[in-house]
């Protein structure tokens, strides 16, 4: 009998290479590409700006990538299980206007407002995806131009809003705070990568969002609730949103209602050149740790240069691009059968 | 989709179920707005709302076929940048076709990288997006770029024919051309397949990659009308011109039905959406609301449009998502 298309779709055998690349050691060769490139950027602006390569200039760039290598980790755990977040931009920008009034009325309490917000609306998106069944294309969406028109109307004429007082001088010596050399917002950064590398490597939970993303109908065949599992990972995303919030706040020390703008692209491009798969199932956080610090050198770097503001801009358009040809690339690669 | 569909009964057999929305929401903002029903008050919708229509229809195209773009405001803003310098000189027309040439460029640009390269469409338009922002910020010298010529330029957005405005008439004949394009071609059709299931397409024989190129490109041509009004109305180089348009295309097209998983829509859908959200927002400009509650009501009503769309699917058996 004559194969049809269908049948020599399903009888394609599992190739030993390919599985190989998949389980092995070479497998995690995707979670390299992060580090590789944030080496290589880091290497070609020190060559070209004498100043780029002091000590000075990479604590300042350590203590500038936190905010995005916050996000693009949350990023990470939402297109783990195949989806992503387009809110996240948007809902921290609320979270640090928010935040800003509760500060200046409530104290430093007033900071636990941040991460709530982001809960909320992770746990929102998580909800509209899962139960609700709406892509996620327009469930974050909605919550992006949700949390935007939000933050606008929350801050007095849509302008920003300075933190006074004591709770603000906290905030401001933190943020100049060093252990050792190292800035005590690296410190807080490289503490959330250690937590979500825990939750993901060493927890049932962890063990739970991989199975989800690589195959949701097996998951639920093994009796893992999908659903609820996709909510905490769309809250986990956002609750990462509000700890974004906390460190502009530690820098700035205004709620910005029109801060972020841009950002939600930004992480998905920490999360895929960090090693994600836009299809789901594959994470590593220490990859997207140097995706981020690639993106932060390339942005320093290009600052330094003192060309056009928008050349960064460019770039970052291009390593999305970049980020796309690989994700396709690790698609072909990585196939199962 | 029935197959005995008679040429032509398309339109009233296949009757969106979006349409009665708007029917509702029309009848509320006319009843309780006394200001809503006048004849200047709906000229200025419907002037508002060409451009956003023109701009929607290339997202219907995209949607369709199973992609989506996020670049069209980037390249509307491209437009009106390149229109602006090369009117310092070129005669205006040959400056109007430079921009609307750089949209189409935008376009296949966008169609080589997803149909050939096979890249993620997502993440190609989100890159565009920002590497065709900042090429036209760099252009520009990152402020707007006056166009000198301020009568002639006008003319396109500001001119009317016995009261119905121009962006008006050209979004009407637009809907026309897009509707015969996806319902009586081959490569209208072949949409369709394709982003309902690219495997069946593919062995039905369609030529993919050339046939989701020419999605991006006749989408452009589409955004490169609503740039070139865009362009008139604003008479300047613009880098910021129109940042949220790819989102509220993406607002109309998921408020008119047509679904973000591919496959399906049709023209009216589009037009359908757009009347909504310019009714809506000019509901909202007559209630006095602050400019930013429009941010929010229309993130609340695309998803609870797209919720209520759903509703009837979810008494199907398995709930779990594959995306």
């Amino acid at each position: 009998m004559d194969t049809t298309v269908a049948d020599s779709v399903a009888l394609r055998r599992p190739c030993a290479v390919r599985s190989r690349l998949r389980f092995g050691v070479l497998g995690q060769v995707r979670y390299t590409i992060g580090v590789a490139t944030a080496l290589i950027a880091a290497a070609a602006f020190a060559a070209t700006f004498a100043d780029f390569g002091t000590f000075e200039n990479a604590a300042n760039v350590l203590s500038l990538f936190g905010p995005l290598a916050v996000l693009s980790v949350g990023q990470m755990i939402v297109v783990l299980v195949r989806g992503f977040d387009l809110s996240v931009g948007a809902v921290f920008a609320l979270a640090t206007v928010i935040t800003a009034e509760a500060m200046n009325t409530a104290g430093l309490v007033g900071l636990a407002a941040a991460p709530l917000v982001g809960i909320v609306f992770g746990l929102l998106n998580g909800v509209l995806v899962s139960y609700f069944r709406v892509q996620p294309v327009i469930a974050t969406l909605g919550s992006l131009l949700l949390a935007r028109g939000a933050a606008l109307l929350a801050a007095p004429n849509g302008q920003a809003v300075i933190l006074g007082g004591d709770a603000q001088m906290v905030l401001l010596n933190l943020q100049l705070a060093n252990i050792a050399g190292v800035p005590v917002t690296a410190i807080f950064t490289l503490i959330v990568f250690l937590v979500v590398a825990f939750v993901l490597y060493a927890t049932a939970f962890g063990r739970r969002l991989f199975m989800v993303g690589g195959d949701p109908r097996s998951a639920a065949l093994v009796g893992v609730r999908v659903h609820a599992v996709t909510v905490a990972a769309y809250t986990l995303c956002g609750f990462c949103a509000g700890l974004t919030a906390i460190l502009i706040l530690m820098r700035t020390g205004m709620g910005l209602p029109t801060e972020g703008v841009g950002m939600e692209v930004q992480s998905l491009a920490g999360a895929v050149i960090g090693g994600s798969q836009l299809s789901g199932g594959y994470a590593n956080p220490f990859g997207v740790f140097f995706a981020a610090l690639f993106i932060q050198t390339t942005q320093s770097g290009l600052n330094f240069s003192g060309i056009s503001p928008y050349a960064a801009e460019m770039v970052m358009g291009c390593s999305i691009l970049l980020a796309g040809l690989l994700d396709r690339v690790s698609q072909r690669i990585f196939r199962t059968a | 989709m029935k197959m005995a569909d008679l040429p032509g009964s398309h339109l009233l057999r296949r009757l969106p179920v979006s349409i009665w929305g708007l029917v509702v929401i029309v009848a509320l903002v006319a009843l309780f707005l006394p200001g809503f029903a006048r004849i200047g008050n709906i000229t200025n919708v419907l002037r508002v709302g060409a451009i956003l229509a023109l701009a929607s229809y290339g997202q219907t195209i995209v949607l369709i076929s199973g992609g989506i773009d996020f670049s069209i405001g980037s390249s509307v803003a491209l437009c009106s940048v390149v229109t602006a310098l090369a009117v310092q000189q070129l005669p205006l027309g040959l400056a109007l076709t430079a921009g609307f040439a750089s949209i189409i460029g935008v376009g296949a640009i966008n169609g080589l990288l997803i149909a050939y390269l096979k890249l993620s469409p997502f993440l190609v338009t989100l890159g565009m997006l920002l590497l065709v922002h900042g090429f036209a910020a760099i252009v520009a010298g990152g402020l707007p770029v006056e166009v000198p010529d301020r009568e002639g330029i006008h003319t396109l957005s500001g001119s009317d024919l016995l009261g119905v405005p121009y962006p008006v008439i050209i979004a009407g004949l637009a809907a026309g051309a897009l509707y015969l394009l996806l319902e009586r071609t081959t490569l209208g059709r072949s949409w369709f397949l394709i982003g309902s299931n690219l495997a069946a397409a593919a062995a039905t024989g369609i030529r993919l990659r050339r046939n989701i190129f020419l999605a991006y490109v006749l989408a452009a041509v589409f955004v490169g009308v609503a740039g070139l009004i865009l362009t008139s109305r604003v008479a300047a180089g613009e880098p910021n011109l129109y940042p949220t348009l790819p989102f509220e295309t993406m607002a109309a097209c998921a408020v008119g039905g047509i679904p973000l998983t591919g496959g399906r829509g049709s023209a009216l859908n589009a037009v359908i959406g757009v009347i909504v959200i310019a009714v809506l927002n000019n509901a909202i400009v007559l209630l006095n609301f602050p400019a930013y509650a429009q941010l929010s009501l229309l993130g609340i009503i695309m998803v609870g449009a797209v919720i209520a769309q759903g509703m009837p699917s979810w008494t199907r058996p398995s709930r779990i998502r594959s995306l």
